[in-house]
C-alpha cells in the first residue's frame, strides 16, 4: 500500500521511469559490448592483429568478409581452434589445421560448405550449392583438376578474406567489376602466353555496345563477360550455341532469324548466327547503315548484285523502307517540338510519336527476318501513326495562330467599345454640366 | 413610350423600383485627386464575376481525384472548345483580383475610410479578401500538378506551428497527416462550395453597405466651402467610367491569356522527391520569405512559431484599425498611421521581390 501511495505521486513515478530507463540501456549496452567481445575473442584475429604485411592482411580484410559478418570464424575454413589461447594449440594440425590452401583444393576447400544445401540452407536458403559442380565442368576447372595451378578458383574470382557478396558494389563479382576481374587474367599476355589464347577481348568489349553500357553507363542489366560465357562453368560459347547465349536477351531477333531462310543459309556455310554481322566482344551499336547495299551495309559481305543478287534486293528494299520510317520519324518530330516550342499542349501528338518510335524499332527488329514484306508491315503502321502526329501537331499550331487572329479580333471589338464609351462619357458630363 | 420605359413601369407597378432609381440617381461620387482608389472596389467585383462565370465552365469538364483532376485539366485545355481561354483567364483573373483587392484595402486604409461610419464595411471587405486568398490557395492544388502538390504540402506545413490549435488544423485542412487525395477533395469542396458561398453573402453585405453610405469622403470633406467640394452623379457618370475600366481590364486578361497561357506543368506524383523551385503564390510570398528569414530558435519558441503569431497579431490589428484608430474616428488626420501602412507596403513589396530573388 505505501509503495502504490510512493508511485502515486508523479514526481516519485518519473524517478522510477527515469532509473529503469537507465538500467535498460545499460543491460542493452552491455549485452552488445559482449556480442563485439565474441567476434574478437578468436586467437587468430588477436595475433594476427599484432602482426604485420601479409601476416595482417587476412584480420584487415576479413573485418569485410560476408564469412565474418555471418559469424564463421577462422577456424570455419582452416580447421584448428580459434578459441585456443595458445597459437600452436589453435594450429594443431591434429585438430584439423590446414593453413593456407592450394589452389588445386580451393575448390573443394569451398566446396565443403558451398556444395551442401543443409549448412548453406541455415544462411540463405536460396543461395545455389551447384558452383563446384560446375567449376569441374569448366574449362577453368578442368585444368584445375588437371594440376594446373595458374587457372581461375574460387579466391581468383571472388578473392581472399574479403569476400563480398555479388550484390555488394564493392565485389569482385559485382557486375559492374566482372569484365575488369576477368581481364586480370585474360588481358595479361605474359600471363595467358601458355593458354595461346587472345588477350584483346577486354578492349574490344569495352569499345562495344555492351561494354559502353555497362562500364561508362553503369546500366547493370547489360551484359558483362559471364552473361554469355556462364558464371562458374564458364566456357567459350560454340558456333552452334552462339544464337541461343545472345537469344537470351535478344529473344526476337533470335526467333526471327531461327525462321528465316538464313538460318539455314548459315548453318550449310558454318557462319554463326548473329557475330557474322555484328562481331562478338567488340559489338558495334547498330545502325540502319548496317541494312542495305551501302558502304558500311554488312549484306554485301555475301550479297552483290551479281553473287547472290536475291539477298541484295532484299537488302536494298528493306533499307529503303527503314530509311522512309526513319526520315518521316525525324519530319513529325520536328512538327510536334514546334508546336510545344509555341506552348500549345501537344500530350495527344507525343503519343502518337511514341507509337512512330515503337514501330521504327519494332522494323528494325524485323531486319533479322530477311523479308521485306514483314519490315514494311511494320513501317506502314509506323508511318500512319507519323501523319497522326504530323496532323495533330499542325492542328496545334494552326491553333496558336487563331488564337492571335481572335485575340486582335476581340481587341478590335473591345477598343471600339472602349472609344464608343470614352464619347458617351464626354457627352454625359456635358450634359450634366461636369 | 420605348420598350425600357414600359418595362419600368411593369416592374414600377408590382415592385416600386422607380424608389430605387431616384436613390441611384441622387447618389453622387466625391471628386478629389484620389477618386481614382474608389474604381478599384468595381474592378475587384468585374474580377470576381469573371472568376464565377470562367468557374461555372470549368466545372463542367473539371474531375475532382488524383487520377481525374489533371487529366480534366488537360482535357479542358486541349480538347474543350476555348477550354484553354477559360482556364487561362481563371487563373489570370484570380491573381489579377487579389491584386486589385490588395490595392483597394491599402487605398481604404490610406483614406481612413473605414472610420466610422463604415467600420462594417471595412470588416467585411477584409473578410473578403481572407477568403479571396483562400480560394486562390485552394484553388491552386485543383490541377493536381507537381508544383501545386508541394507548395500545397509546404503552405499547410506553415499550419502546424500554429500553437495548440496548429495540427488538429493541419488534420483538418489535409484530411489526413499528409496532402493527399483526401485534401484534393477537400479543397475542391471549399474551392466550388463554401468559399463562394461565403464570398457572395459576405459580398452581398459589403455592396449593401457601400450602397447605404455612400462614396467615403475624405477627412476634412465636410468642414471644406460647398464650392471645393466637387462630385459626379454615380449614374451614369461613374457608372459609365467604371464598364470603361472594366473592358479595359477584360482586354488586358486576354492579352495574357493569350500571350501567356497558364502552364499545367507535370502530374503531381506524391512519391516523386519535391522538384525544385517550389514556392508559394505571389501574395503568400512575402509571409514564407519572412518565415526563412527569422532564426530556427528565438528565446524559447521556434522562429516560425513566432513568425506565425507576429502574423497572426498584425492580421487581427489591421482587422479592427477602425476600433482602435480613435483619431481619424475623430476626423483628425493620422500621420502615424500613414507611415505604420506605408512600412507594411514596402516590407511586403520587399519581402516578396526577395523572396524570387533569392529563389
Amino acid at each position: 500500500m505505501r509503495c502504490i501511495k510512493y508511485l502515486s505521486k508523479p514526481l516519485n513515478l518519473a524517478l522510477l521511469v527515469v532509473a529503469a530507463v537507465c538500467l535498460v540501456t545499460v543491460a542493452i549496452g552491455n549485452l552488445s559490448a559482449q556480442e563485439e567481445l565474441k567476434k574478437e575473442e578468436s586467437t587468430c584475429i588477436n595475433c594476427h592483429a599484432e602482426l604485420e604485411d601479409e601476416l595482417l592482411e587476412p584480420v584487415t580484410r576479413f573485418r569485410h568478409d560476408i564469412h565474418y559478418e555471418k559469424g564463421i570464424a577462422c577456424d570455419g575454413c582452416h580447421g584448428g581452434d580459434s578459441s585456443a589461447e595458445d597459437a600452436d594449440e589453435s594450429m594443431d594440425p591434429d585438430k584439423g589445421f590446414i593453413g593456407v590452401p592450394d589452389p588445386l583444393e580451393i575448390p573443394s576447400f569451398c566446396g565443403k560448405c558451398h556444395s551442401s544445401s543443409t549448412y548453406m540452407g541455415k544462411f540463405n536458403p536460396a543461395l545455389p550449392v551447384d558452383q563446384e559442380k560446375k567449376y569441374r565442368t569448366s574449362l577453368h576447372g578442368k585444368r584445375n583438376a588437371e594440376g594446373d595451378r595458374k587457372v581461375a578458383q574460387c579466391a581468383s574470382c571472388h578473392g581472399i578474406h574479403g569476400i563480398r557478396p555479388a550484390g555488394d558494389p564493392l565485389s569482385k563479382v559485382h557486375p559492374l567489376n566482372v569484365p575488369e576481374m576477368c581481364a586480370t587474367c585474360h588481358s595479361d599476355p605474359g600471363y595467358m602466353k601458355s593458354y595461346e589464347l587472345p588477350t584483346d577481348q577486354y578492349r574490344k568489349y569495352a569499345e562495344g555496345v555492351h561494354g559502353v553500357a555497362l562500364l561508362q553507363n553503369k546500366e547493370t542489366g547489360a551484359p558483362a563477360c559471364n552473361d554469355c560465357h556462364g558464371n562458374h562453368g564458364a566456357v567459350p560459347p560454340g558456333v552452334a550455341s552462339i544464337a541461343f547465349v545472345c537469344g537470351n536477351c535478344h529473344v526476337n531477333n533470335m526467333r526471327l532469324f531461327n525462321e528465316s531462310p538464313l538460318k539455314a543459309a548459315f548453318s550449310e556455310l558454318h557462319l554463326p548466327g548473329c557475330e557474322t554481322c555484328h562481331n562478338y566482344h567488340d559489338i558495334p551499336k547498330p545502325t540502319d547503315a548496317v541494312v542495305g547495299v551501302g558502304p558500311e551495309s554488312v549484306c554485301r559481305d555475301c550479297h552483290t548484285e551479281t553473287k547472290r543478287p536475291a539477298g541484295y534486293r532484299v537488302a536494298k528494299e528493306i533499307r529503303k523502307h527503314l530509311d522512309t520510317l526513319a526520315e518521316r520519324t525525324r519530319s513529325a518530330d520536328s512538327v510536334v517540338v514546334e508546336a510545344s516550342q509555341r506552348g500549345m499542349d501537344v500530350l495527344d501528338a507525343e503519343y502518337r510519336l511514341k507509337d512512330v518510335r515503337q514501330a521504327l524499332i519494332e522494323a528494325r527488329t524485323m531486319v533479322h527476318s530477311f523479308d521485306a514484306g514483314m519490315v514494311k508491315d511494320k513501317v506502314d503502321a509506323g508511318l500512319e501513326a507519323a501523319k497522326e502526329a504530323v496532323r495533330l501537331g499542325e492542328k496545334a499550331i494552326a491553333n496558336y495562330y487563331f488564337r492571335r487572329k481572335w485575340l486582335g479580333f476581340s481587341t478590335l471589338i473591345l477598343s471600339f467599345l472602349v472609344l464608343m464609351l470614352i464619347f458617351k462619357i464626354r457627352e454625359v458630363d456635358r450634359r450634366t454640366g461636369r | 413610350m420605348g420598350a425600357i420605359n414600359r418595362a419600368i413601369h411593369y416592374l414600377d407597378e408590382r415592385l416600386q423600383i422607380q424608389q430605387l432609381i431616384d436613390f441611384g440617381k441622387k447618389k453622387s461620387v466625391p471628386l478629389h485627386r484620389e477618386t481614382v482608389w474608389y474604381y478599384f472596389g468595381g474592378v475587384t467585383l468585374f474580377l470576381f464575376i469573371i472568376q464565377v462565370i470562367t468557374g461555372i465552365l470549368l466545372l463542367f469538364y473539371y474531375r475532382t481525384g488524383p487520377e481525374e483532376a489533371y487529366e480534366s485539366i488537360r482535357f479542358i485545355m486541349s480538347e474543350v472548345r476555348f477550354g484553354w481561354l477559360m482556364r487561362s483567364i481563371h487563373s489570370w483573373s484570380a491573381n489579377l483580383m487579389i491584386l486589385a483587392a490588395f490595392i483597394h484595402m491599402f487605398s481604404v486604409f490610406f483614406a481612413k475610410a473605414y472610420r466610422k461610419p463604415r467600420e462594417l464595411t471595412w470588416i467585411t471587405g477584409m473578410l473578403l479578401l481572407f477568403i479571396g486568398l483562400g480560394l486562390g490557395f485552394t484553388g491552386y492544388l485543383l490541377p493536381w500538378n507537381e508544383l501545386a502538390f508541394f507548395a500545397t504540402k509546404v503552405g499547410t506545413d506553415i499550419f502546424s506551428v500554429v500553437p495548440v490549435i496548429g495540427e488538429p488544423l493541419l488534420r483538418l485542412l489535409r484530411g489526413g497527416e499528409e496532402v493527399t487525395p483526401a485534401t484534393l477533395s477537400r479543397f475542391f469542396g471549399i474551392h466550388v462550395a463554401i468559399f463562394p458561398l461565403l464570398f457572395v453573402g459576405l459580398l452581398a453585405l459589403h455592396l449593401l453597405f457601400v450602397q447605404r453610405q455612400g462614396m467615403s469622403e475624405p477627412i476634412g470633406w465636410n468642414e471644406m466651402p460647398p464650392d471645393k467640394t466637387k462630385s459626379m452623379p454615380f449614374f451614369p457618370n461613374f457608372l459609365l467610367r467604371d464598364l470603361l475600366l472594366w473592358l479595359i481590364v477584360l482586354n488586358v486578361i486576354a492579352l495574357l491569356a493569350v500571350f501567356f497561357p497558364w502552364e499545367l506543368g507535370e502530374k503531381a506524383d506524391p512519391f516523386a522527391p519535391a522538384p525544385e523551385g517550389i514556392k508559394p503564390e505571389w501574395y503568400f510570398m512575402f509571409m514564407y520569405q519572412t518565415l526563412k528569414f527569422l532564426p530556427a530558435k528565438v528565446l524559447f519558441i521556434s522562429g516560425e512559431t513566432l513568425g506565425i503569431l507576429v502574423f497572426g497579431l498584425a492580421v487581427v490589428l489591421w482587422l479592427i484599425i477602425p476600433f482602435w484608430d480613435r483619431k481619424s474616428a475623430r476626423g483628425e488626420k493620422n500621420r502615424a498611421l500613414n507611415y505604420v501602412g506605408l512600412f507594411v507596403v514596402l516590407f511586403i513589396i520587399v519581402m516578396t521581390v526577395l523572396g524570387y530573388a533569392l529563389h
